[in-house]
């Protein structure tokens, strides 16, 4: 099976971008995405996403940090080497609270941070959508679809897509 | 439906300034708001010299001070604490105003943080490495700090006490810093982006290409980028809190007068936001004006950050209060002494009437529109409230310190040159990070300007229509 090619198309208004990625998905295209330079209102359900593991990851992350704290303050304090201050009941303790807390954040934080890198398979600083010139508008001030398609039915796309109101169509070079 | 209606439809029914002046397009915003980064000022390298040089002290005092220890410093029997306390207490709070900005006004949905968030948690960002400083040099030998300060077990085999909030400390400030420089990298991205595909030259393009990691504003990103954004606001709320709480802690578990008090969390949390308001204001008053910002950095946004000052100063002026209250309804003769004779006759008794002055006086100058929106008074009052914080903290430290229970072990204080050029230091650090930060990193958060114009024009449509 031969590669399938990307082809993009620049849209006036978000409404336009919205109305072309409905019939495109009508027409059985489903591998669509958009590009703006700041979140569009209402694309998660135009592209018919998921939800976002993100808070998963998080809550997950956060809570071992919190099991963490207890196991470190638990461990070093009171079996490693037990430091008696005040014979005051060692276990569990209210002075553990404050870095069950500042480990929990810091957990939760640094595994957004690493999800997020990791769902977008970051870093990559190169990608072939930065082939197209013209494709650097999107993080300035254009909105952009982009759609998956069979080598043979580009023309075919790229046709549809300058019917359903794009300003300009382009190709993503193959093999870039 | 007019552009004068929608201009007025910008400003809000009480007649304040708008948020973004005029209606300017994607592309004019990026133009405006990446200019400094294309076309640096003029005067950004003297300006960057200035600090350098000023930073230089800094480097002379910590070298001096390793070299030829902390008695170099003016901490004595019994002012064991003394500047490098302070100073920490002064920076740590001074950050505390960007995390409130760009993750408290976040989850509440205030729009006019959107222009001056970045620049907040910039400030964060650096005001904590100015904080972390001190901590790290005051221990005198910094490359044993490690199993003084995390949790590494010395050569006798013992771990750090974790029921000192000396040690909940650490954990704090690290954690801070951390997940500030987080947040404010994922809020940068989209920015970088921006800047690598509007970049002329290939050496920019390919720098901020690195860092803009591949961002291509992808919807698919922006889905999970949202809700990741959002949830490390929503941590950074409840992580400021306790940030200031804990370093409130350090003093309230001990037993001194001045020190041993329950209000001391709420009234740290609140002198920090207090005190890091005025440095936005502080930096921002003459940044917006350098850079031309004005159109996206307005009037509203600086009165709203006096009005936040006026809240804030008012918590503060209550935590004085309270503390007088105790003071006398406790009963307590060395409570009383510290707050009615030591404060506020005492040797050093100047410094407790600039904080009273530049502390609960001045910020009621925000009552009035006038003066909250004559910018020179706004600015000429961020710096006294600042000096007003740091007199608190030096309040709290060395004038409870200085004359304890007993007549007989009494003191003084007087900090020393090495001391002096380490604040001194820090403060050129920090205008040096800063300048930095303004010419190579988009100091207004230029994607999110971006949405909350084109929410504005959404709303306005809307409301022509109503």
């Amino acid at each position: 099976m031969r590669a399938l090619r990307v082809v993009l198309g620049e849209y006036p208004s978000v409404e336009k971008l919205y109305g072309a990625a409905r019939k495109l998905q009508d027409s059985g295209f489903t591998a669509l995405d958009f590009y703006s330079p700041y979140p569009l209102p209402g694309s998660d359900e135009v592209l018919r996403l998921k939800r976002s593991p993100v808070p998963a990851i998080a809550a997950v992350a956060g809570f071992t940090g919190v099991a963490l704290a207890v196991l470190m303050q638990w461990w070093m304090n009171d079996v490693d080497y037990a430091i008696n201050v005040g014979n005051r009941s060692a276990v569990p303790s209210p002075t553990w609270v404050p870095i069950m807390f500042e480990l929990g954040v810091l957990l939760a934080g640094v595994s957004i941070f690493l999800g997020l890198l990791a769902i977008f398979r970051f870093p990559k600083p190169y990608d072939p959508l930065f082939e197209v010139d013209a494709f650097r508008s999107a993080t300035v001030d254009a909105l952009w679809l982009s759609v998956q398609v069979e080598p043979g039915e580009v023309g075919r796309v790229s046709e549809e897509l300058r019917a359903l109101g794009a300003a300009q169509v382009q190709l993503v070079p193959e093999g870039a | 439906m007019t552009s004068e209606a929608t201009a007025a439809a910008r400003s809000n029914s009480l007649g304040e300034a708008p948020l973004i002046v005029g209606h300017p397009t994607d592309r004019e915003l990026n133009q405006t708001l990446l200019n400094p980064i294309f076309d640096p000022h003029a005067n950004w390298k003297k300006a960057v010299g200035l600090a350098a040089a000023g930073t230089g002290l800094l480097a002379v005092g910590v070298v001096v001070t390793i070299a030829r220890g902390i008695g170099m410093w003016g901490n004595n029997i019994p002012v064991g604490w003394g500047y490098g306390i302070i100073n920490f207490v002064w920076w740590i709070g001074i950050g505390h105003a960007g995390t409130l900005i760009s993750a408290i006004l976040l989850l509440f949905q205030q729009k006019w943080r959107t222009s001056i968030n970045r620049f907040a948690e910039a400030m964060t960002i650096f005001a904590v490495m100015q904080a972390g400083l001190f901590p790290l040099i005051h221990t005198g030998r910094p490359w044993f700090a490690i199993y003084w300060l995390f949790p590494y077990p010395n050569t006798m085999g013992i771990w750090p006490n974790f029921k000192s909030p000396l040690i909940w400390d650490v954990f704090a400030v690290s954690t801070y810093f951390t997940i500030s420089l987080l947040f404010w990298y994922i809020g940068l991205v989209p920015d970088l982006a921006s800047l690598r595909d509007s970049a002329k030259s290939r050496v920019q393009r390919m720098a901020y290409g690195i860092f803009a990691l591949g961002w291509k504003g992808s919807s698919r990103h922006w889905q999970h980028y949202r809700i990741g954004y959002l949830i490390l606001a929503a941590l950074s709320t409840p992580l400021v809190l306790s940030v200031h709480s804990i370093v409130s802690f350090d003093f309230a578990v001990s037993q001194l007068p001045g020190w041993h008090t329950t209000i001391f969390p709420p009234y740290f949390v609140a002198g920090a936001v207090f005190s890091g308001f005025a440095m936005v204001l502080t930096l921002m008053i003459p940044a917006r004006t350098v850079l031309h910002f004005e159109s996206v950095v307005t009037v509203r946004h600086l009165e709203n950050m006096a009005k936040v000052m006026l809240v804030t100063g008012l918590i503060v002026a209550y935590g004085y209060g309270m503390e007088n209250f105790m003071a006398w309804y406790s009963g307590s003769t060395y409570e009383a002494f510290l707050f009615f004779k030591t404060r506020t006759t005492g040797p050093l008794a100047p410094v407790y009437w600039t904080m009273i002055f530049c502390n609960v006086l001045v910020p009621q100058t925000f009552w009035f529109k006038k003066l909250r929106t004559n910018l020179a008074w706004l600015w000429i009052a961020s710096i006294l409230v600042n000096i007003g914080m740091w007199s608190e903290r030096f309040v709290i430290i060395v004038i409870s310190l200085h004359r304890d229970f007993l007549p007989s072990s009494w003191g003084s204080y007087a900090p020393t040159w090495v001391d002096w050029s380490i604040y001194a230091g820090t403060i050129s650090f920090f205008s040096l990070l800063f300048l930095l930060f303004l010419r190579f990193v988009p100091s207004v958060a230029v994607a999110e300007v971006k949405e909350l114009n084109h929410e504005l024009a959404h709303e306005a449509e809307a409301g022509g229509h109503a």
